[in-house]
């Protein structure tokens, strides 16, 4: 086999950047190499974004040949697409425009409302004392979030409180640690040679 | 009561009734009164007291302009006031390419136009990579990127000669809407303060970092950056947003009661 396609040089190459970054950052030695590595991380970076380009119209172009559910949607995404891209380099007041009365105001309604209400709607249904618990914390929480909470009832914002500064925080806090070590681990998986998923291996 | 509606009738009547709620307080202004978090008077005086000549690094990594954008605005607003007297520079970069959307339309809102560009503050555009970004400007940005948004490169904007890394920084601010994880790995416990913007969702994940002093203060959209815009005497988007979140929030608390009387009321039917 070529050793261009042999495992062995990208688990190499992994392995040894990753501890020289470690070994730079915990020693001060090598550090211009280390800022020139990550440098190349962000040159890196810079590529995702023609790889999104390349596999949405790869994605769209592939529902329209095969007129897929809902092909007529991939027609007003390259038109927008398109649309977009020309009036971003060539016409900035058309740029502006999509900006200030299409893009905002649509991602405002998005965000802000309607894709909560449906989650709301559908799924705040009590089925059993849990998910009443759950939406009980729902219910004092958002009144915390709101001007209208402390006239509807103060000491249900002590509860709200109470659920945020404990529970909570005590929980997530549990869930950092345990990302923390997870890194950790991935790390010393990935020194060891055992950690394969970035060569698309599981 | 007993006749079903089809889902696609309840789903429009809900939305139909949601933006009518949402749109009394433009009839009928509520005028609930804001009261100013304690976390906010914290982020207020961090500012406030950041030595003369200090620059603030912000990150911005999101657009969202009604939500997380207002609060931004406003903790910019704070930090330009020193700006303008002299007091402060500021370095502005985004990780990721929705803010440079409408990045246009936050310089505008803010006239940074009517400051000294390269002396008084510089805009460095996009920085992709999100942690590897941040990881390259706090350990050396002109490694990070050699020229600003507008091809300036960075060695011929006189502040940027200042600031080579975190060390040279007052004040760290990070845009976010997300896990706070990677600007405390990034900025945090370097010595140099960290403000972060985050979603209000995002409280529970950022209180671990606050209460280990990695995180000196956060911004949050809403109810807490109304409070923030009365303490700055400028108010913005977030206060005319107010009444309206009190109201939509109380009619989805009423849509929530509803729809579970009703989930129970047939369920015992059956």
């Amino acid at each position: 086999m070529s050793i261009l396609r042999r495992r062995e040089l990208p688990m190499s190459l992994y392995i040894i950047v990753m501890v020289y970054l470690i070994f730079s950052n915990y020693t001060g030695i090598g550090t211009s190499l280390a800022g020139d590595i990550r440098s190349w991380g962000i040159a890196i970076a810079t590529f995702a974004g023609l790889i999104g380009v390349i596999n949405i119209s790869y994605l769209h172009i592939m529902k329209l040949y095969q007129k897929r559910e809902g092909w007529p949607y991939s027609i007003v995404m390259f038109i927008c697409f398109i649309v977009y891209f020309f009036a971003a380099y060539y016409y900035k007041p058309g740029y502006d425009w999509i900006i200030s009365n299409l893009s905002i105001p649509l991602g405002a309604a998005f965000l802000s409302g309607f894709n909560t209400l449906g989650v709301i709607f559908r799924g705040s249904k009590a089925r059993s004392i849990w998910s009443g618990l759950i939406l009980f914390s729902v219910t004092v929480t958002a009144l915390l979030m709101v001007s209208l909470g402390p006239l509807i009832s103060p000491g249900i914002l002590d509860i709200a409180r109470w659920i945020k500064d404990y529970p909570t925080t005590g929980v997530f806090r549990a869930v950092t640690i345990g990302i923390g070590i997870g890194i950790l681990m991935l790390v010393v998986r990935a020194i060891l040679g055992m950690e394969k998923s970035y060569l698309g291996e599981m | 009561m007993g006749k079903k509606l089809k889902q696609e009738y309840e789903d429009s009547i809900a939305a139909l009734l949601f933006i009518l709620v949402a749109s009394i307080p433009m009839a009928i202004p509520l005028g609930i009164p804001v009261e100013i978090d304690p976390m906010t008077m914290t982020l207020y005086d961090l500012i406030e007291e950041i030595p003369d000549g200090g620059i603030v690094l912000y990150d911005l990594t999101i657009l969202n302009w009604f939500t997380n954008f207002q609060s931004d605005i406003a903790i910019f607003k704070q930090i330009l006031v020193r700006v303008r007297a002299g007091e402060l520079y500021l370095v502005i970069m985004t990780e990721v390419t929705g803010p440079i959307m409408g990045i246009d339309k936050a310089w505008d809102t803010l006239k940074l136009g009517d400051l000294d560009y390269g002396t008084q503050w510089v805009y460095l555009g996009l920085i992709p990579g999100l942690e590897a970004a941040e990881a390259a400007v706090a350990s050396d940005v002109h490694a990070a990127k050699t020229t600003d948004h507008y091809g300036t490169p960075l060695s011929e904007l006189p502040l940027m000669e200042r600031f080579h890394s975190i060390d040279d920084l007052a004040l760290v601010v990070t845009g976010m809407n997300t896990s706070p994880d990677p600007p405390c790995r990034q900025f945090g416990g370097k010595g140099v303060p960290l403000i972060l913007q985050n979603g209000i969702s995002t409280i529970p994940l950022m209180m671990p970092y606050v209460e280990a002093g990695i995180i000196q203060a956060y911004m949050t959209p809403g109810l807490q950056t109304a409070g923030y815009e009365k303490l700055q005497g400028d108010l913005g988007l977030a206060t005319s947003f107010a009444d309206a979140q009190s109201t939509t929030v109380a009619y989805a608390l009423v849509l929530m009661l509803g729809t579970n009387l009703v989930y129970h009321w047939r369920k015992r039917q059956k």
